[in-house]
C-alpha cells in the first residue's frame, strides 16, 4: 500500500467523502482533493519538472476523476483509480509534445538510450554514497527516461507496492518490477556521471590553481 | 557465477529474493556489493523525497470549472441542513408570543455589547445576546404552556418531541458557542436553532387557536 495520509479528527473518512461526492457534495469534492492533490501533485511536478504544467495537469486529473466518480464502485483503492488518472494525463501530454512514444507497458529500454550521458571506458565506478542528497536524486530523476521515472516515483518515492503499480499503469507486476530495477539502475549511472563530472571539475580547478603559481 | 549473471538476479536480490548460487557470488564480489549497496541507497533516498504542495489557487480554478459543468450540487442552507436532522414542525402562521421572539432574536444579536469583552469582532455582543433570546424564548414558551392546552394527545406527543429535539440542539450549539465564542458556525447553527424554536412556539399557538 502507499503510504497512509493523515486524516485529521473530525474530517469526513474518505469512503464516505466518495459516497457524498457521488451526489454532488462540494464540500466532499473539497475533501477529497484535500486528502490526495499533494501526492498526485508531487509525481505530476516530478513528471513534467514545470510549476504551470503540473498544475494544469492535477487539474485535468480531478476533473476526469470527479466527471467519472459516480461510476466508482470501491473495487480498486480509490488512490489507486486516481493515480490512474493522473500517470494517463501526463503520459498523454508527453506523447503529444516532441518526445518519443511512451509507451505504459513497455517504457523506452535504458540499454538503448543513446541519449544519457557518455562513461568513461575502463573508468572505475565512483562511490555515489556520500554525496546523494535529494537535490542530486532529483536532477538525476529529471534525465530518466518517462515510463522509467514514473514507476519510480510510485514505487520508491510513493510507496505503491507492484501490483498497484501493475493496476495504474496498465502492464504487469513482472513489468513493473523490471522497469523499476532498470530505473534504479539508471540512476545510478547518471549519479556517477554528476560525480565523474564533479571530480573533472575539481581537477580542472586544481590545475588552473597550479598554473597560476608557476 | 560472473558479475554479468549476477545482474540478472539483482532486480529479484532488490525484492528480498535471494537465490542462494547469486549470494555466493554477492559475498565475494566487491563491484556487485557496492551496486546493490548503491541502488539500496538511492531507494532509500527517493523515500525520504518530500511531498510538494500544489499553489492554494489550483483549489479555486478546479473548483470554478466543476462549477462550470455543473458537478456540484448546490449548498444547502443551513435551515435546510439542519430540517433535514428534524422532523417538521407543523407549518403554519406564527403567532404573537413567537413574533415577538423572533423579532427579539433578530434584533438583540447584532447590538448589546457583552460586559468586558471586547466588542470589536461584533461576536462576543451576540454571543452575550443569546442568552437574552433565550430568556425571551423561555418566557413565551411558559406562556403557551400555561394558556394553550392540545387537546390531541398525538398532536401533543409530536409537539413535545419536536420542543425536545429543539431544546437538544439549543444546548448544544449553545456549548460550542461558549467554548468558543469565535466558532462561526456552531453560532449560526444556534440561531438556526432559535428560529426552529420560534416556529415551533408559533404553529403551537396557532394550533389551539385553530381548535387544535
Amino acid at each position: 500500500m502507499a503510504r497512509p495520509r493523515r486524516s485529521a479528527e473530525g474530517e469526513i473518512p474518505e469512503a464516505e467523502a466518495i459516497r457524498r461526492a457521488q451526489g454532488g457534495d462540494p464540500d466532499a469534492f473539497e475533501r477529497l482533493y484535500r486528502l490526495h492533490s499533494r501526492r498526485v501533485y508531487s509525481v505530476v511536478l516530478r513528471m513534467v519538472g514545470n510549476p504551470a504544467e503540473a498544475e494544469d495537469l492535477t487539474q485535468e486529473a480531478f476533473l476526469q476523476l470527479f466527471r467519472k466518480i459516480h461510476t466508482f464502485r470501491g473495487d480498486a483503492a480509490f488512490s489507486t483509480w486516481l493515480h490512474r488518472l493522473s500517470v494517463n494525463v501526463v503520459l498523454m501530454r508527453l506523447r503529444k509534445k516532441t518526445l518519443p512514444q511512451t509507451s505504459l507497458d513497455e517504457p523506452a529500454d535504458a540499454d538503448d538510450d543513446s541519449s544519457g550521458p557518455k562513461r568513461d571506458v575502463g573508468a572505475e565506478d565512483p562511490l555515489i554514497e556520500g554525496s546523494l542528497d535529494r537535490v542530486r536524486l532529483e536532477r538525476a530523476l529529471v534525465e530518466l527516461p518517462p515510463g522509467y521515472r514514473m514507476v519510480f516515483l510510485l514505487h520508491d518515492v510513493q510507496g505503491y507496492e507492484h501490483n498497484e503499480i501493475a493496476r495504474i499503469m496498465d502492464c504487469s507486476i513482472g513489468n513493473s518490477k523490471s522497469q523499476l530495477h532498470k530505473a534504479r539502475t539508471r540512476l545510478r549511472e547518471i549519479l556517477q556521471d554528476f560525480e565523474r563530472d564533479r571530480a573533472r571539475q575539481q581537477r580542472l580547478e586544481a590545475s588552473e590553481k597550479t598554473g597560476s603559481r608557476e | 557465477m560472473r558479475c554479468e549473471e549476477f545482474d540478472r538476479y539483482a532486480s529479484p536480490w532488490m525484492e528480498g529474493e535471494r537465490a542462494p548460487e547469486a549470494a555466493e557470488h554477492f559475498e565475494t564480489c566487491t563491484r556487485c556489493g557496492t551496486k546493490i549497496a548503491d541502488l539500496e541507497l538511492i531507494a532509500s533516498a527517493a523515500a525520504t523525497l518530500p511531498e510538494l504542495d500544489p499553489p492554494a489557487s489550483l483549489w479555486l480554478s478546479l473548483h470554478a470549472r466543476l462549477e462550470e459543468e455543473g458537478l456540484l450540487r448546490p449548498r444547502q442552507s443551513l435551515g435546510e441542513r439542519l430540517r433535514a436532522y428534524f422532523p417538521a414542525p407543523p407549518r403554519t402562521a406564527l403567532a404573537t408570543a413567537a413574533v415577538s421572539a423572533l423579532a427579539a432574536l433578530l434584533l438583540f444579536i447584532p447590538q448589546t455589547p457583552a460586559p468586558g469583552i471586547s466588542t470589536s469582532s461584533g461576536r462576543s455582543s451576540a454571543t452575550w445576546s443569546f442568552a437574552r433570546v433565550h430568556d425571551q424564548l423561555a418566557s413565551a414558551e411558559a406562556e403557551e404552556s400555561r394558556d394553550v392546552r392540545l387537546r390531541d394527545p398525538q398532536v401533543a406527543a409530536s409537539y413535545h418531541q419536536n420542543l425536545k429535539l429543539v431544546d437538544n440542539l439549543i444546548g448544544e450549539c449553545q456549548r460550542k458557542v461558549d467554548e468558543d465564542p469565535n466558532d462561526e458556525l456552531a453560532r449560526q447553527y444556534l440561531v438556526t436553532a432559535y428560529q426552529q424554536k420560534t416556529d415551533l412556539l408559533g404553529a403551537l399557538s396557532e394550533r389551539a387557536a385553530l381548535g387544535d
